[in-house]
């Protein structure tokens, strides 16, 4: 009896604690912070509260992948750039970031997002004959976002459909993942969800939540993040003279550009000189296009058009001197150019293709991120594509 | 007064050394499995590695 009764008072300890901390983290992840846009992190991006509850009035979109984690430290960077102008811009991508896992994230804030606009930064080496990679995509996978998506009522049922047969190939790599998404959309979209299902579902669902939410809240407070008690628009700040910051990017750079692929020499050192050897005519087949990430970019666009979003696609180089010792047939390459032009011309919406850069110095840092003038230009076109009317 | 001071002794009685162990070891085990479920992440999520360098 005594330990019963012991146990009893631990469980009533333990739900203290446990409300105790939902009830915190749930306060903290609003944050009114308009630097939370520009805190890049993989956690916020896999959590929807995170990203839903910190979109204003003025939030526009910024969707990549590695490149955020790229020249971060550099006044060029989109975080450094956009907090000096004093935009609100939610930045989302990490590495294995492809354009489906975009697709989802988008559908579920979209109903969030008033200031409809958002910006694709495409990297060329996401494109390939198998398109995104499976364990890629599972280790981006966001529950939160996906359940989000499939309660979005503006996403027409083939575009969800689409999504979901998407998303469950390429989890099945993840088995846990899988089952959790497929549970998902049977739970929210199909009316016949068991008892034993929709109990199953909503726990996973909390389990989730309180995750994400705590460890969000958690690290935003760790990076020094700062709630505020209400959202206050920065004062506009007149547009930069981005000529001259390309010039200023471009003169640091050539300091530190001394190897045969015109690369930073730190990044060549680290990332380059241990996969010479190997890579050398190793892309003698390889191709872009074709590929299934076309379908998904397709989506993507499906889910801007259903939801009234203002989409551009910006296309980023690659290091032509790299991959020309790679191997990587030139047509193959350029390729890519007029194949996102063809789906942008499908759907309507702009492009800032910047394929033709790739023999241009001082663009990439390596093989594929923009280096300090490569992000001034992707900067000065997000800019004009923000502000226009 | 009387009530609560023979409630209060009832307490005192019944919470001895073996009831706060018992109840401060069941708690460390809730706490500990509530930390791992919240902090454990991708733990079934396989490894990515870059296909095409």
């Amino acid at each position: 009896m005594k330990k019963i009764t012991a146990f009893l008072m631990a469980l009533v300890l333990f739900i203290g604690v446990a409300v105790s901390a939902h009830m915190l983290t749930n306060h903290g992840l609003d944050t009114n912070n308009l630097k939370f846009g520009t805190w890049i992190s993989t956690k916020k991006d896999l959590c929807y509260r995170a990203v839903a509850s910190n979109i204003e009035e003025d939030t526009v979109l910024m969707m990549g992948s590695s490149e955020f984690y790229y020249g971060k430290d550099t006044p060029y960077h989109p975080t450094e750039m956009f907090r000096n102008l004093g935009m609100n811009v939610m930045c989302i991508g990490a590495a294995q970031n492809q354009t489906l896992s975009h697709t989802i994230t988008l559908a579920a804030v979209a109903p969030q997002l008033k200031n409809k606009k958002v910006v694709l930064i495409l990297s060329p080496t996401w494109f390939g004959p198998e398109g995104t990679e499976k364990s890629g995509f599972a280790a981006r996978f966001s529950e939160s976002m996906y359940e989000a998506m499939l309660e979005n009522k503006n996403i027409s049922e083939e575009t969800k459909n689409k999504i979901i047969h998407r998303t469950e190939d390429l989890l099945s790599v993840s088995p846990g993942a899988q089952e959790r998404a497929k549970l998902a959309s049977k739970v929210i979209l199909e009316g016949n969800a068991s008892l034993k299902d929709k109990v199953s579902f909503l726990s996973n669902k909390w389990i989730t939540q309180e995750k994400e939410n705590i460890n969000v809240g958690l690290l935003w407070k760790m990076a020094g993040g700062e709630n505020n008690s209400e959202y206050v628009p920065a004062a506009e700040v007149k547009e930069p003279d981005w000529n001259g910051l390309a010039r200023e990017a471009d003169e640091n750079m050539s300091k530190q550009m001394d190897n045969p692929f015109n690369m930073d020499d730190k990044l060549f050192k680290k990332k380059i000189v241990p996969e010479m050897k190997k890579r050398k005519n190793a892309d003698k087949d390889r191709t872009l296009v074709p590929s299934p990430e076309c379908d998904d970019l397709r989506l993507f666009l499906d889910v801007c058009r259903q939801n009234d979003i203002e989409a551009m696609l910006v296309l980023l180089p690659i290091n032509g001197w790299w991959y020309d010792y790679t191997g990587f047939p030139r047509e193959n390459r350029e390729k890519i150019s007029p194949e996102i032009e063809k789906i942008a011309a499908e759907y309507g919406v702009k492009t800032s293709d910047m394929f033709d850069q790739c023999y241009t110095k001082g663009f990439l840092g390596d093989n594929v991120h923009p280096a300090g003038k490569g992000w001034v230009r992707i900067n000065e076109e997000a800019y004009k594509f923000f502000k226009e009317d | 007064m009387k009530k609560l001071t023979s409630f209060l002794k009832k307490i005192k009685g019944y919470a001895d050394r073996e009831f706060v162990l018992f109840t401060g070891a069941f708690f460390i085990m809730m706490m500990v499995i509530y930390a791992y479920v919240i902090f454990e992440v991708g733990t079934d999520a396989p490894k990515f590695t870059y296909a095409g360098f």
